[in-house]
């Protein structure tokens, strides 16, 4: 395994100016790829503006939530962490994400303890919403505070190397089009295109501190492009601020491709880190939209990465086969049909009787780039979640760990056992890892919109653009259904899947909520919050994956985007006190609904290339 | 509190008088005829005073106004419980103990001694100064929730200098988030500190359960500490452990290890050499088999986020298991301190991993190298589940040990998944032969603020304390009864927190007597 490590990167870094220093040993102090005290000022760049971020909040929280400043103040409160955040939140992610995340409460497994709202996005309701008291502002300002004082020291304490200032920039681009466009972290005072301008700003002062002497020498070219898509994004963002408005497809496209592909550039042209194969992204795609842009690899069990072609294959063949399951009826084609984007075309799949199961069959395409699995997301790994295909008595059917001696009537398998795990297993728990490095192969990004967004093609209508621009802005769909995977793992770390409670009716009729409880059975002491909770699903694929929702409650995607333009379950009239949605209804025009079933609709890519990698 | 105890006694003496006055009834007569009232009569003479009440000073007594809230099973009658400290009561005049009391330890100071203990949800440590019988005369806190940053402080470790080696004795406590470091409390600071900082950077960022230094005998001029990650995302939980060669009291110039394996199940009970450059978990253990394990160095850790280190732990393909919790070494000689024990606490049943109910491993470290060692699962709750090879079908989620000469000491933490029984402690000899539950925790519902209440409490720590007092066989177990909920429980560790964010619950401190070691 050619996995980088730290030290591996010094010697590198050693190298290269050795390198160079030979080269040309006359002007060897000036030719110096960035000294060590670049990134040092680096780093006290991100600390400068952490500081300037915990002075804002003692001044917030000297004048509270409703003085006439107190929006000002915020604002730069929040200017100053978006220039900190790229690598605060690398070095610290879990608090990161607690200073800069979405204000709910947080479920604490391991007591059952649910706790309060924290962090920036608590406090921004507070001020622009009034929906707080003098003392739970104080509190909430104080426990902020003190997560911001977690990421300043940990970026005190840390030495910005190029590795993981590579990495942090790469988070921060991503942040931008996942999280600042689409309103994700500023819910309420829409301050997200600002905030893009701000992140872009940011990069610009830091890549001139740090790489611009360098790229300058080597490729000018590079450096001069990269400095002019950066003004013109941001010279964009200035001139486009209304949220409702913005348009989102353009900006990508035309602004923010660009500079992560410049980014990519700059970065191979330092020769500063090669990238790695430890993360979410593929550091080489050159946005964020190719069809190599997530690292399938990461995304496997680590127990479970790199598996070779013979593992692949084996994979495959067992995915047809019937034999795995303890009364030979089922197999994972069964239910999931790659004529229908692997799923069944039906509201509830059947079990290994033929009767109705409990909740609709998923799409697999794609379904790798998840970190929990089924609707209630009890599953952490694909593994998990295959192995519980075989102890369910309604499916597989078969004991834990039981190897199904009967798939080896098919005397093909002992060849392929042994050419991809070298025995026959005993338990098999090598069938899990097959069938999930098979799954792992069914990934596919070349849809109307990816080819589109990439500027691959020009073949968008006005509709299907106007239809993105709301999913990903006023319809607030891209706040759940992350761009661009469009499911619900949380960039830029991709270590979890949200769960949801939208209050999902029984049937179409939207008459009666449904009784299933979801994610709510999991934990021990049935915490209120968790009631009707299910695991966000990829919105790719919509168009051929019907019926929709956990029980397949509707048929069309107009139905769908219906509902949430009612406001989910509550906007229905059902009991959901803790439903998550973050809005009462959308006010969605009849044509801007249509907008955003066109756009769903090119979201389509079934076609599955046959790879024996990834 | 004593002269209220002792009234008490006198009554419950009285009582049983008149009880026994009344038992004596004779057989029913007739009815008489009703009799006319007689004169009053005048008072009597004024009695002497009589001897003062003397009672013997003895530590195995109730020292808490609430009662101990553990109850004995049958075939440990000879065991004794006694309740120390309880959150409502006032110590020295201002002091109380704050909630879900954790890992804890406990010092000689003269005559008298010092308890140190976590606090885990209310992200405080507490100090309690305890006089030669264990009455609590003074406290105050290490640590509060002054940092505001919602680290829970979990198991945590005594390093006693007599012990383990250096001059200092140091409370070496855990965090599992934000910070992600083991905290070293000075516990004999004479005025504390307690928004500091703490953190020993050298051991690095895990999501540290618990770090436990090895008796510095066990490892001559080394210093060693294992400890565990309990952690379920990336990497999962690791096995970890600190090492420095530059004598036995090294907490700055060591290296990070963590545990990976050289051998796993061959399917069929016998034992196979690892695939290379493959990463294993716990499946690939069958319990009661012995396997070669080594530490593998994660270069240049210190430096390292938690983040960075998960990715570095998959990097070395180091064994995962599933959420390392609490650990301990065997006693009674400087060679029983290279076997140490440790519990994994799984993740409950119908999600499909690898270990739903949770297991304990025997770790024998190498007399010449603690980078060698042999693993061997001695108990597992996986009786029909996962590899159907447990021996414990009661166990619901180990979360902490307690590991002596002769026994290993199980408690369980039945609240993120559960079997439908109170949190036991079980005994077991040290192969994990002949496990007997030894107490449950008490469940008192009317100490519940709603009177109802599921099976919600677990143990922190259970400490052997006998040499220190001189009485073999004596415990000091800390108990999380998290149902007993009250709002004069907030706050107590002296930084105001507010309502919405503290925390509620009490703790109680258990006197165990006679426990077998």
């Amino acid at each position: 395994m050619k996995r980088t490590t730290f030290g591996y990167n010094i010697i590198l870094l050693f190298l290269a100016t050795l390198a160079i220093g030979c080269n040309n040993p006359k002007t060897s102090t000036t030719e110096k790829i960035p000294p060590q005290d670049s990134w040092k000022a680096a780093q006290t760049y991100y600390l400068s503006n952490i500081d300037s971020a915990l002075q804002k909040i003692e001044d917030l929280d000297k004048i509270g939530a409703q003085h006439p400043n107190s929006k000002t103040l915020f604002t730069e409160l929040r200017t100053y962490f978006k220039k900190a955040e790229p690598y605060a939140s690398y070095l610290s992610p879990e608090v990161g994400h607690k200073v800069n995340g979405p204000a709910l409460p947080v479920f604490l497994e391991d007591n059952s303890r649910v706790m309060p709202p924290v962090g920036l996005q608590k406090i921004e309701e507070g001020i622009y919403d009034g929906e707080t008291t003098v003392a739970d502002f104080k509190q909430e300002i104080k426990v902020t505070k003190g997560l911001m004082h977690v990421l300043r020291k940990n970026i005190e304490k840390r030495e910005v190397t190029p590795q993981r200032f590579f990495i942090a920039t790469h988070q921060q681009l991503l942040r931008i089009i996942a999280f600042s466009i689409t309103g994700f972290d500023t819910p309420v005072s829409n301050l997200g295109l600002q905030e893009a301008a701000t992140s872009l700003q940011s990069l610009q002062t830091v890549y001139h501190t740090t790489l611009q002497n360098t790229i300058n020498k080597k490729n000018k070219t590079l450096s001069n492009s990269f400095e002019e898509n950066l003004i013109k994004a941001i010279n964009y963002l200035n001139q486009h601020t209304d949220f409702n408005t913005f348009d989102r497809f353009t900006f990508i496209r035309d602004y923010m491709n660009p500079i992560t592909s410049n980014w990519v550039e700059i970065r191979k042209t330092s020769g500063l880190w090669e990238g790695t194969q430890d993360k979410p992204f593929n550091f080489d795609a050159p946005t964020f939209f190719e069809t190599n842009s997530f690292n399938v690899n990461h995304f496997l069990h680590t127990n479970n990465r790199f598996p070779s072609p013979e593992q692949i294959a084996l994979g495959e063949k067992l995915f047809f086969d019937k034999n795995l399951s303890g009364n030979g009826t089922l197999s994972c084609v069964t239910c999931h049909l790659p004529n229908l984007a692997y799923t069944d075309g039906k509201a509830l799949g059947l079990d290994n009787k033929g009767k109705l199961l409990e909740r609709n069959t998923p799409t697999l395409i794609n379904s790798v780039y998840q970190k929990s699995f089924f609707w209630d997301g009890r599953s952490r790994t694909l593994e998990d979640q295959i192995a519980s295909v075989f102890t369910n008595k309604k499916e597989f059917n078969s004991k834990v760990h039981q190897f199904s001696t009967e798939i080896l009537k098919d005397s093909t398998y002992i060849k392929l056992f042994k050419k991809a795990y070298g025995q026959i297993p005993e338990r098999n728990t090598d069938v899990v890892k097959a069938i999930s490095a098979y799954i792992g192969t069914l990934t596919a990004f070349n849809s109307k919109f990816d080819k589109n967004i990439r500027a691959e093609e020009d073949t968008y209508t006005e509709q299907e653009k106007l239809g993105f621009n709301l999913f990903a802005g006023k319809a607030l769909c891209a706040t759940c259904h992350f761009i661009p995977l469009t499911n619900g793992t949380v960039p830029p770390f991709y270590e979890e899947s949200e769960r949801e409670v939208i209050g999902v009716p029984k049937t179409a009729a939207n008459k009666q909520l449904d009784e299933d409880t979801g994610y709510y059975w999991l934990t021990l002491n049935e915490v209120p919050i968790h009631k009707g909770m299910f695991k966000t699903p990829t919105v790719r694929n919509a168009e051929v994956t019907g019926p929709y929702m956990h029980n397949g409650a509707y048929q069309t995607l107009e139905q769908v985007i219906d509902f949430y333009n009612k406001g989910g379950g509550a906007g229905l009239g059902f009991d959901v006190p803790h439903q998550t949605l973050p809005f009462d209804n959308l006010d969605l025009t009849d044509e801007e609904q249509q907008a955003l079933v066109a756009f769903m609709k090119t979201l389509t890519d079934t076609t599955i290339v046959k790879k024996g990698h990834y | 509190m004593k002269t209220l105890k002792n009234l008490f006694k006198i009554s419950v003496l009285a009582l049983a008088g008149v009880a026994l006055f009344t038992a004596c009834q004779g057989e029913d007569g007739r009815d008489g005829i009703n009799g006319v009232n007689g004169q009053d009569g005048q008072n009597g003479q004024d009695g002497q005073d009589g001897e003062d009440l003397t009672t013997e000073a003895t530590i195995f007594e109730n020292k808490s106004t609430v009662d101990p809230l553990v109850a004995m099973d049958a075939q440990f009658n000879f065991v004794k419980a006694y309740s120390l400290i309880s959150s409502p009561d006032i110590i020295g005049g201002t002091f109380q103990l704050a909630g879900s009391a954790d890992g804890a330890g406990l010092l000689k100071d003269g005559d008298e001694y010092i308890y140190v203990v976590n606090c885990e949800d209310s992200y405080a440590v507490a100090r309690i100064r305890l006089d030669q019988y264990f009455n609590p005369i003074a406290g105050d806190y290490l640590l509060n929730s002054g940092v505001a940053d919602y680290a829970r402080q979990c198991s945590a470790t005594m390093w006693e200098a007599a012990i383990h080696g250096g001059s200092q004795d140091l409370f070496l406590s855990a965090s599992e988030s934000i910070n992600y470091d083991v905290k070293g409390i000075d516990p004999w600071v004479t005025t504390p500190t307690p928004n500091a900082d703490f953190g020993l950077d050298a051991l690095g960022e895990f999501s540290w359960e618990n770090a436990v230094p090895l008796p510095q005998g066990a490892f001559a001029g080394k210093t060693v500490i294992v400890g565990g990650d309990d952690d379920s995302s990336g990497s999962e939980g690791q096995v970890i452990m600190y090492m420095s060669e530059n004598g036995d009291a090294d907490l700055t110039g060591g290296k990070v290890y963590v545990l990976r394996t050289k051998e796993v199940s061959n399917g069929a009970g016998g034992v196979a050499d690892v695939a290379a450059s493959t990463q294993y978990n716990e499946s690939s253990f069958d319990r009661a088999v012995e396997y070669d394990v080594e530490f593998v160095e994660l270069t240049n850790a210190a430096a390292m986020t938690k983040n960075e280190v998960e990715t570095a732990c998959n990097n070395v393909f180091a064994t995962q298991f599933m959420r390392v919790e609490d650990v301990d070494y065997q006693k009674g000689s400087d060679a029983n301190g290279r076997n140490v024990y440790f519990a994994v606490t799984g993740r409950g049943p119908g999600q499909g991993t690898y270990n739903d109910w949770g297991t304990i491993y025997k770790l024998v470290l190498d007399a010449n190298n603690p980078l060698q060692g042999k693993l061997t699962q001695v108990i597992s709750g996986n009786t029909n589940t996962n590899n159907m090879d447990g021996n414990l079908s009661m166990l619901q989620s180990p979360d902490n040990l307690c590991v002596t000469e002769n026994f290993i000491y199980v408690q369980e933490d039945p609240n993120s998944f559960s079997r439908n029984h109170a949190s036991y402690i079980y005994q077991s000899d040290l192969s994990g032969n002949n496990i007997k539950k030894v107490l449950e925790l008490v469940v008192r519902q009317d100490l519940d603020p709603n009177h109802s209440t599921g099976f919600s409490g677990e143990f922190g720590s259970l400490i052997d304390v006998s040499d220190k007092v001189g009485v073999p066989g004596t415990f000091l177990l800390a108990v999380q009864p998290h149902y007993w909920e009250d709002a004069s429980f907030q706050n107590l560790d002296g930084h105001d927190h507010s309502a919405v964010y503290e925390d509620d619950q009490a703790s109680q401190i258990i006197i165990l007597q006679n426990l077998p070691r």
